[in-house]
């Protein structure tokens, strides 16, 4: 029979929870690395944004305005995902850590019930406008393109949306559980 | 190494044990998960630690910090995380009741793995020793609430502990 004291002395002298001068150096290391990581992150993004809206325009002066609608929703349906995204994540590391507790708790909550808006409105529409887009340019491609190379995009673009699909899938089942886990009552 | 890093290191030293038994704590005996919350709680305090008044003493701060990553990094468990890494799990003391204090802190692993994600940080606080005033403080709750909560979880703590 243990009473809670013993309970709570076993916890106390639990063994081999020491800091070591290895750890420290390696969590350092870590510590610079992100901030490395998300500076180069943001640069990446900035310059695919730049590179896709560039791309956008070059292609404007085209006559085709087949090939510019196309082109032009699968672009625009990727910059407002990747930017709804990145304001996400801003609003992610804003959450204070060092609140307490409860007040974390009620900040955390909101911010993944907000998510559930962009899972499920803002990233199946951006999927249809990006597969219509590409399904507009389909003729296009038919025509200017020789048959294997027709097939090869209209089965790679198939597997792609699958295996992004998958990905979504479990992001927005994992967000999901933790929302509920965090709405859970005491 | 610059003031900001040798602060750092002070702080790491001196709280990576109780940190170390928190995660522990949530992440039910797991030392894996547990060492990741360990590392994400320091990464956190080194991203805050700008920000840091003193309004609340370091280790009220460095506890808070420390619940809420354990609360964000909720996951789902896999099944090979179901398995308690029992040979990491060791109690100081060497003679005949080693195996029975780690058998008993196995068990209490999973006892407070039972509890609500609050109520697991109200316990594992109250089982580190800090003054009840100072868990109402990390968790959010006045201080009347916290004394009679931790006396509920305290008695079905024991009671799954000792499979009553």
């Amino acid at each position: 029979m243990n009473n809670f004291e013993d309970l709570q002395n076993n916890w106390q002298n639990q063994f081999g929870v020491s800091a070591t001068e290895d750890g420290f150096q390696s969590l350092l290391k870590s510590v610079k690395s992100i901030e490395n990581k998300q500076k180069s992150g943001n640069i990446v993004l900035t310059i695919t944004i730049l590179l896709l809206v560039s791309f956008l325009i070059y292609v404007s002066g085209y006559t085709s305005t087949t090939f510019i609608l196309g082109i032009g929703l699968m672009i625009g349906s990727l910059v407002v995902r990747i930017v709804i995204e990145l304001f996400s994540l801003r609003k992610l590391r804003s959450i204070n850590f060092s609140k307490d507790v409860n007040t974390f708790k009620a900040d955390l909550t909101t911010y993944y019930f907000l998510r559930k808006y962009t899972h499920y409105v803002v990233t199946p529409l951006a999927v249809i406008v990006y597969t219509v887009g590409f399904i507009i340019l389909l003729p296009l491609f038919k025509a200017s393109l020789s048959d294997g190379f027709y097939s090869y995009i209209l089965c790679s673009s198939v597997v792609l949306l699958m295996v992004f699909s998958v990905f979504l899938y479990k992001q927005v089942k994992n967000e999901l559980f933790k929302l509920k886990q965090l709405q859970m009552k005491d | 190494m610059g003031s900001k890093e040798i602060t750092y290191q002070k702080i790491y030293e001196d709280n990576y044990p109780k940190v170390m038994r928190l995660c522990m704590g949530y992440a039910a005996g797991n030392e894996a998960l547990a060492k990741d919350l360990v590392q994400e709680t320091f990464i956190k305090i080194w991203q805050n630690l700008d920000g840091f008044r003193n309004e609340s003493g370091i280790g009220t701060w460095i506890y808070r910090i420390c619940v809420n990553t354990c609360l964000a990094e909720i996951r789902r468990e896999h099944k090979k995380d179901r398995n308690l890494q029992i040979d990491s799990l060791q109690v100081s003391d060497n003679g005949e009741n080693s195996v029975k204090k780690e058998e008993m802190l196995v068990q209490l692993y999973a006892c407070i793995k039972k509890l609500s994600s609050t109520n697991k940080a109200i316990i594992v606080l109250e089982l580190e020793g800090l003054p009840q005033l100072e868990i109402s403080q990390i968790i959010g709750i006045k201080h009347e609430a916290v004394r009679t909560r931790i006396h509920r979880i305290k008695q079905q703590l024991t009671k799954c502990v000792n499979h009553e």
